[in-house]
């Protein structure tokens, strides 16, 4: 969303609501964004206790301040922003990160060249075409939860930076503009660290796909749907 | 024309909608006559679908009951103090 558009319909009863202190409205919105603002947390604060403390605060400061919210951004940005915070300053003052921009720096230099250059010839082109993904459909995907948990584990061993605008961005929709003005990075930061972990991401994928038709043994396999 | 490793160098620009409308149709037009470079964004289109399949643990009952109650103590005022301190937080 760009700088002075208004908040979705969508939001504006919501907004009206916890305004003027509505409990239910309160509840409601805790029940519906706690856990994923938690997983949010755990990015900056890996450690679980730490994170649900994070966002705790977070909503006291939320409910406190939603008098000042003025729709610049969507609600569930506004709100992550202050997870964001206060999980960064959290994490500064345990010692887990010194500065955030070495972490982003960190991110950006994880990998000496883009992931899967090896791929491209000197000519640009494929040396081998990828292998189709058949078997990643979209009722795989919500049924076979090893699928899911593998990338989840592969997500949480991403540099912190990269994990960090993989969950803002992909996992919870975060508008590009609105993570640069969380996380203080440049757009062009921003660009190359979500897409180095994406690639590193579908890597992962494609071992475990590559794995279950048995041409990439030492990868994890992945059974076949009966 | 884009060579594939400027493809898979701009897929997620695309993905993400940063491709200007030319640079847009060079993606497309190259997408169209690549099987390899297609499969390839496929894949990372369905990367993206599990990373999201993933749903965040519901928060515990007595959850929302600790928020608002600390919201209350906060508001009946013994905690003016620590009010100013969230409000400076969200800053």
């Amino acid at each position: 969303m760009r700088k002075n558009e208004v908040v979705p319909d969508e939001d504006a009863d919501v907004i009206a609501l916890l305004k003027a202190g509505d409990e239910a409205a309160y509840r409601s919105l805790i029940r519906a964004q706690h856990g994923r603002l938690v997983r949010l947390a755990r990015s900056f604060c890996r450690v679980a206790a730490t994170a649900e403390e994070v966002v705790q605060d977070s909503w006291i400061a939320v409910f406190t301040g939603i008098g000042e919210y003025r729709g610049e951004a969507p609600l569930r940005s506004w709100i992550a922003g202050i997870v964001v915070n206060k999980a960064r300053a959290r994490a500064v003052r345990d010692g887990r990160i010194k500065n955030f921009s070495d972490l982003v720096q960190a991110g950006l230099e994880a990998e000496a060249q883009m992931p899967g250059a090896e791929k491209f010839g000197p000519d640009g082109a494929w040396r081998e075409a990828p292998a189709a993904w058949d078997d990643v459909t979209p009722e795989r995907i919500v049924g076979d939860r090893q699928l899911v948990d593998h990338l989840g584990e592969a997500l949480e061993r991403l540099p912190d930076a990269q994990r960090m605008v993989v969950m803002l961005r992909d996992i919870d929709g975060h508008e590009p503009a609105e993570i640069c003005r969380m996380l203080g990075i440049s757009d062009g930061n921003l660009r190359i660290l979500l897409h180095r972990a994406r690639l590193k991401l579908r890597a992962v994928v494609d071992g475990l796909v590559s794995a279950g038709d048995g041409a990439a043994p030492g990868h994890a396999v992945l059974p076949r749907r009966r | 024309m884009l060579t594939c490793r400027e493809v898979s160098d701009r897929a997620s620009l695309y993905l993400d909608g940063g491709l200007r409308w030319h640079q847009r149709i060079g993606f497309r037009a190259h997408l169209v006559m690549c099987k390899a470079c297609a499969r390839s964004m496929d894949q990372l289109a369905r990367t993206l679908t599990v990373l999201r399949a993933a749903e965040p643990a519901p928060p515990a009952a007595a959850t929302e009951d600790s928020i608002l109650q600390r919201l209350a103590i906060l508001r009946r005022g013994s905690g003016a103090d620590h009010v100013d301190q969230e409000q400076s937080d969200r800053s």
